[in-house]
Parts: C-alpha cells; structure tokens; sequence
C-alpha cells in the first residue's frame, strides 16, 4: 500500500482536521484567546492525529503487505485466507470472514463438480467395457459369417440399450433446456417401449399384462420412455433369472395405473427373482448392484440410478415394493397439473 | 408406387433406407449431394421425403423451412437428436412426424404408412381381396357376397397379414410379432384362440379350413 493511495483515502478526516485547525485559530480571534494556548492547542490536535494516522497506516501497510507478499508467493492462491491472521481491524475482520465464506462455498461447488466428473470417468469407463460385449459378439459372428440374424439383432438391441442409456446418463446432469414438459399418454408410452423391447420379451415367452392406462400425465416423454424401458428391461432380466433357475415359470410384466385426487401412479411388476430386504432401500444408488447383480452379468447398477435422478429432475416419485422370489413392483407418482386438468 | 426420397447425409444408412422401403413396396431414392438441397427436393417431387437434421452445411430445420414455403409434401424428420424440444422443433417447421435414429425399421414402416394414410394418399388402399372375402380393416369387417361379419382389432390384424402373404406360410412368431407392432401385446395362447375364432367366423361365410396349419411351421391360406 502506497502511502500517497493511503492518504488520499484519508482525505476527509485530514481536511476536518485542517478546517477544526483554523475554527480554533478563528474562535481565538473572536474571543480574544491566548495566542500561546491556540498554537499548543492546534499543535496537540495535529499531534494526535498523525500519531493516530501513522499507526493506522503502518498496521493497514503490515497487513496488505503481508498479505500480498503471501499471494504473490503462493502456487495456489485460493489458500490465502487460510495463510493470514485477524487484522484486528473492523474493515480487515470483515474482508477477511468474507474471503474465508466465499472461498469455502467455492470448495463446496468445485468438490461436488469433481465428484461428478470422476462419477462419469467410473461410469463411462464401465460402460466401455460393456459395450465391448455386444461389439466383440457380432465381429465375431461377422468373421464367421454367421446367418443368425435374430443373434445379431440381439447384439445390436443390447448396443442400443447401451447408448441410449449413456445418452439419458449425460442428459440427467445437463441443464434443463433438454425437456419440455407436456402431456404424454401413458398407454402409448408403454406400448412404445413393449414395442421397443419385443425380440427380447417374446423371445424369453413373457407375457404382457396391461390395465387399462389410457391416461395422461405432465412429463417429457422421451424420459419417461426411457425410465419405463430401463424398468421394463431390468424386470426382463431377472424374470429370465429366474426362468432359468426354475423351468415351471412362465414370466409375465404388467403395468396398471392408480389415480387419486392428488397423483396418477403407474406400477409395472415382474415376477421376477425380487430384490431382498436389505438391498432394497439401496436399488437406486450409483453403481449398485446388490445381491441380484451377482447373479446375471449384465448389471451395471446405473438404469435405477439414472431413473431416479430423471425422476427427480421432472418431479416424479420413484418407488420400489418387492418380495423376494415374487416379484417387483416400481411405482412412478405423477402429480397432477391442475393447470392441465382445468383445460 | 409411392416414391420416396431419402435425405441423409451416411450414404450407406441411406442405402440400406433404399432397400428397406423397395422391399416394402415403394420406390426410393436418395440424394448424393448436399448443395440446394430445397431445389433438388423440388425437381424430384417425391410423395414423401424422409430428412435428417444433421447434414452437412446445412440444417435440416431449415431445409424444412424452406421446403414447406414451395412444397406440401409430407416429411419425416429421421434423426438422432431425439429430444422433445428437436422434435417440437421440427413439427412447427411443418414436419408430418418425427423418428429418433436409432430406429425400428417396422417403426420406421408403419410411421410413413400411417403418414400416407393421414393425408389420404395411401395407396395400399385398406381393402385386400382373396377369393370372394372382401377386407376392410378401417371398418373392421369382412364382406362375402354381401354377407358382413365383425372381426376384433387380433383377428383383423392375423387375417389382414395372411390376406397380404398370400400363398405364403406365416409362422406363429411373425404373427404375434406383427400384433405387437401394432400394440396387441398377445401371448402363445391367445394367438391360438383368435385363429380358431376368425376360422369359425370364416366358416359362417362359408368358407370351412381357408387356414391351413403347416405343423412346426404356421399358418398359410388357402
């Protein structure tokens, strides 16, 4: 800090001094003062206040100084607060706690921020790896030649998923420009992803149950497609565990619709293997896989996970009710616009 | 024939668009060139237009846009920017519908059917013929000499695919796999039980065992 910057900083107090110096000169006049008593007077004040301005200054020069001198020496600048003592004075304090909160909700952001990106790093790395499975299938089956077309068509349904899934994962963190909320009618959307997944579900003889769900809900409905598509697929999955541990059963999906005054909920339920009870409250955390994901290769953990955080960001609730070895229940809560229904 | 023109700048997907819809039959063709596009579009006058979003140099919006200011022919945009804002987008562009790569081809099929049929240029006009059993899927009814029996949505769907492969044997997973096509998400059993159904309403017409069962094989007419 230059001490021209500081005094011209100062110039209102300097400038009051200055006019109280000649006030007291003036008054002397009027009243007939001792000339002496004036001089000693104005001498005492001007003391005071340099002696008060020069500690002022040299511990305001002591802490910028210090301070900047630090700065300058730091590879990480953003530590300076952590480097520095309390001034002890007021305006110092102040900047100082102001640095240390701004500084700290910064971390706060930057440390969430990385989470996310290192999320994305394991994820796209697993994914990687996953897609490689169907890729490797069906360069082998080319090489070979292969006539199986309902094989390649599986291999390629599989790289679709995969995509998609990728797709929706990049889009749950994107800002919100990616969806437009409209109505969609539910009976259409699960038809589409029926439809979507039919080699896979008429190719393992699961049958298709549906309610009546020729209602509309406020969602965007490309999302809503693909929670329903990873729902119905990870119902698939486990409906062919369980087939193949016990011959006798015949899988079947069905999705029905609950209105009440406040929601529309949709429920798809597969007799599947179930989830058990300890890993049910956690189907919905990244990555995991649980007891169920041992028992099939193709478990990632992330369709849950990447549906819950879509529904989150459209306002739905997602729930899961199971009973292990009976079935599974996904429940999604719509809530009803009343804005929509009054049209 | 309906022609059809591709515009999609991956020649081989555009290729292999061109045989999908000439096995289906109808004629495509596809551009090679992405300069004027509109002015290409014009001079081959198309029934229809299948457009994607992404071509080089140009965006496939406003292609559309300017398309539409000299032409109503209808158009699907076929792309792989699939959201629910590009597809709004698209439709107030005046794009007739709108299909996310990566597609079903029979999505992709039933989609320009249905496209033709709304603006009433369909030309696989809905009635088939075999014999003297008259089809009319749109009402839903068979007419022999004049004698009209009802069909449901399953039974109109097995019989209108056996009336289309005439004289050829369609298996029991093509059937169920074009019922769920067309949203009929029926399983082994009930398959069997709407064959015996539109056999019996065949017969009232007349017309005893026209549905043949090959065994280990389907069905064929007869």
């Amino acid at each position: 800090m230059k001490l021209t910057t500081y005094l011209w900083n100062k110039k209102i107090s300097i400038a009051g001094t200055f006019f109280l110096v000649i006030c007291i000169y003036m008054m002397g006049f009027v009243f007939k003062a001792d000339l002496q008593y004036q001089h000693a007077l104005v001498f005492l004040i001007l003391l005071c206040g340099f002696v008060s301005l020069c500690f002022d200054y040299f511990r305001r020069k002591l802490f910028y100084d210090e301070m900047l001198g630090i700065l300058s020496q730091l590879e990480e600048k953003y530590l300076i607060v952590e480097m520095i003592d309390k001034p002890g004075f007021p305006d110092g304090d102040i900047i100082l706690d102001i640095l240390y909160e701004s500084n700290k909700a910064m971390k706060e952001r930057i440390n969430s921020l990385e989470l996310s990106v290192t999320e994305f790093k394991e994820y796209l790395e697993m994914w990687i790896h996953e897609v490689k499975v169907p890729l490797s299938s069906l360069d082998l089956m080319n090489y070979n030649e292969s006539t199986d077309l309902k094989g390649q068509k599986k291999q390629i349904d599989k790289l679709k998923q995969y995509v998609e899934q990728i797709l929706f994962y990049a889009r749950a963190d994107a800002p919100e420009k990616d969806y437009l909320m409209k109505r969609c009618n539910l009976n259409k959307l699960v038809n589409n992803v029926v439809k979507e997944q039919k080699d896979l579900i008429l190719g393992n003889k699961i049958s298709i149950v549906k309610d009546e769900l020729d209602i509309d809900v406020i969602s965007d409905s490309k999302w809503l497609e693909f929670i329903i598509g990873q729902i119905v697929n990870n119902s698939i999955k486990y409906i062919i565990v369980k087939m193949r541990e016990d011959k006798t059963v015949k899988g079947s999906i069905s999705f029905g619709v609950n209105k009440t005054d406040e929601m529309v909920i949709l429920s798809i339920k597969d007799n599947g293997i179930g989830i058990n009870e300890r890993d049910l409250q956690r189907v919905f955390d990244k990555s995991f896989t649980g007891e169920n994901g041992r028992r099939t290769t193709a478990s990632t953990g992330m369709g849950l996970y990447i549906c819950k955080k879509l529904c989150d960001k459209l306002g739905h609730i997602i729930e899961v009710r199971s009973n292990e070895g009976e079935f599974t229940e996904i429940k999604i809560s719509f809530g009803k616009d009343k804005y929509y229904e009054f049209r | 024939m309906k022609n059809i023109l591709i515009v999609e700048d991956n020649l081989e997907l555009a290729k292999e668009l061109k045989t999908l819809l000439e096995r289906n039959n109808y004629s495509a063709d596809y551009l090679t060139s992405f300069e004027n596009i509109v002015e290409q579009l014009v001079e081959k006058a198309p029934d229809m237009v299948l457009l994607d979003i992404n071509l080089p140099g140009a965006d496939g919006e406003s292609v559309l846009k300017q398309y539409r200011a000299v032409s109503d022919t209808p158009v699907i945009m076929v792309t792989s920017r699939n959201t629910d804002m590009d597809e709004l987008l698209s439709m107030s562009f005046g794009a007739d519908d709108f299909i996310g790569k990566p597609y079903n081809p029979s999505i992709l099929l039933l989609h320009i059917e249905a496209v033709f049929k709304r603006i009433g240029t369909s030309d696989s006009d809905d009635i088939m013929r075999y014999k003297d059993i008259v089809l009319e899927p749109s009402r839903g009814v068979i007419t022999v000499n004049g004698q009209s029996v009802e069909l449901t949505k399953n039974e109109m769907g097995i019989l209108s695919y056996l009336f289309r492969a005439q004289g050829k044997i369609v298996s029991r997973d093509e059937l169920i796999s074009y019922l769920w096509d067309s949203d009929e998400f029926v399983d082994d059993n009930t398959l069997t039980v709407n064959i015996n159904r539109v056999r019996r309403k065949l017969e009232e017409c007349g017309y005893n065992d026209i549905i043949k069962t090959k065994r280990g094989q389907g069905y064929i007419l007869e």
